[in-house]
């Protein structure tokens, strides 16, 4: 991913000679990472719940629809903007499915295209008012999150949309061999975000246009398209995690998705992109949601109940961050 | 170096967070719970499952789903992996919950209910209030105090919720068989008293002087409505639901009229009990074990208010 760094680092100058390597360097460069292994090294003395398949396997379904999520706000976030209307798309987009599949007996392949396809129209007004209309992006997605969610009451009734045919059930709790499918599909959009930012145009102007826009754009880059295309994807992405929460839990929830806007900043923060924009990497906030879901699942394992959980998880998120800023300045 | 420090203190802070984990003894029986969010109720609640879990003997953990549906199913998960004996869940959402049935069921633990009872057809064991009781309770309540004729408005909680769907439904057996009391309004404000003060506000604007009675599914919502009526210098038959202190201090004011006590540490008990006797062989004879919904008014307030809220 060296190359990724350079192109990321390219905004604002790198840190360090590249080439020589220094163990210094290293740890500075992937200590996320490394806290990731601590933290799992500390866990798998404390308890022998941890470290074995069946849990690890749970981990990783547990951080899917976080992680998928995250993909598409790393990308916002890279832009200089943010994306708080995840959770309320996540939800608009599952009650459509919810409905789809049980009022209308809709084949499950159109289905799971509908629903990316609601994603992706919600996040493009969303990418047309930051861009077009130079309305911050707090803002428009702030207004999206209340009015998706009004939407989604309206839509469903606000009831729960149960039950849905098992075959659909499937995206959710099925396994291919071992590996389930949400964790599949969470892969293949990691992949897909590498493949954006690492070896696309677009890429690239994505790290530009967060970078300095003045710059880009007079570098004759389609700085509003740029956006438009940042959240848009991160709608889509929306439209997928929401298919996967619909199989998971068996049924349109209205009131879903809520504050998973949070876990996708605080996954995409801890992986070390910078909320300025310009400045950040895929692969980090992939270990920023890894991050989360061990925390999440280890601290269940240990047993500890939820009101020290959440100071636990507050210290960690800070800790991360402080970490990250420090190697900035370094 | 620092950061060094600083990434080994970070691994340090989960190790120092394990003595707050209770020690872990395989011989003891041990429940697992997720509830799905510490209101003040399930509090309550929660102090009642420990009370019992200390008094069998049994080992306790609660978890706390924050109100998300996908969370309660990762703790399921993970306390499946942990080899809880039995999992005690207070379901985010009636529908959501009937995959952890399953997941429990191929780990071979039972999973039993409290508070929140589940849309399923398999058989499982339950501890919890009577829902619908609770809304015909406090609408035949209301009903009554206008002479079985009027307007009625309903501040609901929660869109979706279990407890919302089920008082409604329960509002509505009662208010089904007067045909002269209309509902004028109905709105949810979600177990807010200030949301709740907002709405009836706006209900005296649109509708002034037609409003003669209401229902609300919840204390909280009905506190704030009744401070929207004070301020206007109304008095109306209030209905109401949980019996919380400050209701019960309003209904000896003379502010509120009636609510109905969901007694929130004997559920907490009888949810572990009831798990407690699954995970050792001897289930309770009933699978839906109902704790009885009682009407609290002026006459029966000092009961409470000598006891649990002293």
């Amino acid at each position: 991913m060296g190359e990724a760094l350079n192109v990321s680092r390219g905004g604002r100058g790198g840190s360090g000679p590249e080439g020589s390597f220094s163990w210094k360097q290293f740890l500075l460069k992937y200590n996320i990472i490394l806290i990731l292994m601590l933290i799992c090294l500390a866990l798998s003395i404390y308890t022998n719940r941890f470290l074995n398949q069946e849990n690890l396997i749970n981990i990783t379904r547990q951080v899917s629809i976080n992680g998928i999520l995250a993909v598409g706000m790393t990308m916002v976030v890279l832009t200089g903007g943010i994306d708080l209307s995840v959770g309320s798309l996540v939800a608009l987009s599952g009650v459509v499915t919810a409905v789809l599949l049980r009022d209308h007996h809709m084949a499950i392949p159109m289905v799971v295209v509908v629903s990316v396809l609601v994603g992706l129209v919600m996040g493009s007004l969303n990418g047309y008012f930051v861009a077009y209309c130079r309305a911050a992006p707090f803002v428009v997605t702030l207004a999206m999150m209340t009015a998706a969610r009004g939407m989604t009451y309206v839509y469903s009734k606000g009831r729960p949309i149960s039950p849905l045919p098992a075959d659909f059930l499937f995206l959710g709790k099925g396994n291919l061999w071992i590996v389930p499918i949400p964790v599949i599909i969470f892969f293949l959009t990691f992949l897909l975000g590498v493949l954006i930012l690492r070896h696309l145009r677009i890429g690239r102007y994505i790290y530009a246009v967060g970078g300095n826009e003045t710059a880009a754009v007079v570098s004759g880059i389609n700085a509003k398209r740029v956006k438009l295309f940042a959240y848009c994807f991160s709608g889509l992405l929306c439209g997928l995690a929401a298919i996967i929460l619909t199989a998971r839990v068996s049924a349109g929830l209205p009131q879903a998705g809520q504050s998973y806007e949070l876990d996708a900043i605080a996954a995409t923060v801890i992986g070390g992109t910078s909320l300025a924009g310009g400045r950040g990497r895929l692969w980090g906030t992939l270990v920023g949601a890894l991050l989360l879901g061990v925390v999440n699942n280890g601290l269940d394992l240990m047993e500890i109940t939820s009101f020290y959980q959440q100071i636990v998880k507050g210290v960690i998120i800070l800790g991360a961050v402080l970490l990250d800023s420090k190697r900035h300045s370094a | 170096m620092r950061k060094l420090l600083l990434a080994g203190l970070l691994a340090l802070s989960l190790v120092l967070a394990a003595p707050l984990a209770q020690a872990q003894e395989k011989k003891e029986i041990s429940v697992g719970s997720t509830v799905y969010y510490m209101t003040e109720f399930i509090t309550l609640m929660v102090e009642g499952m420990q009370a019992e879990a200390d008094e069998l003997g049994v080992k306790l953990t609660i978890l706390d789903a924050n109100n998300d549906a996908s969370t309660q199913l990762s703790q399921v998960e993970n306390l499946i992996a942990s080899k809880s004996d039995v999992i005690l869940v207070a379901a985010v959402d009636a529908d959501a919950i009937v995959p952890a049935l399953d997941m429990a069921e191929q780990a071979n633990i039972p999973l039993t209910g409290v508070n929140m009872l589940m849309n399923t057809d398999k058989p499982y064991y339950y501890a919890g209030p009577n829902d619908v009781e609770a809304g015909e309770l406090e609408a035949q309540y209301v009903v009554d105090a206008i002479g079985g004729k009027g307007n009625v408005v309903i501040l609901e909680g929660p869109i979706g919720t279990s407890a919302q769907l089920q008082r409604l439904e329960g509002n509505m057996n009662v208010l089904k068989n007067y045909p002269d009391v209309k509902i004028l309004a109905q709105k949810p404000a979600n177990w807010n008293r200030e949301q709740a003060l907002n709405t009836m506000e706006n209900w005296l604007q649109t509708y002034p002087g037609e409003i003669n009675g209401v229902i609300s599914h919840n204390d909280e919502m009905a506190l704030g409505a009744i401070q929207a009526l004070e301020a206007k210098g109304i008095k109306l038959p209030v209905g109401s639901v949980d019996a919380i202190k400050d209701a019960c201090q309003a209904i000896k004011e003379g502010r509120l009229d009636a609510t109905v006590f969901q007694d929130a540490h004997l559920e907490g008990r009888l949810g572990v009990r009831v798990a407690y006797q699954v995970a050792t062989g001897n289930p309770p004879p009933e699978r839906i074990n109902f704790i009885k919904m009682e009407l609290i008014t002026k006459d029966n307030v000092d009961k409470l208010l000598d006891t649990i809220y002293k």
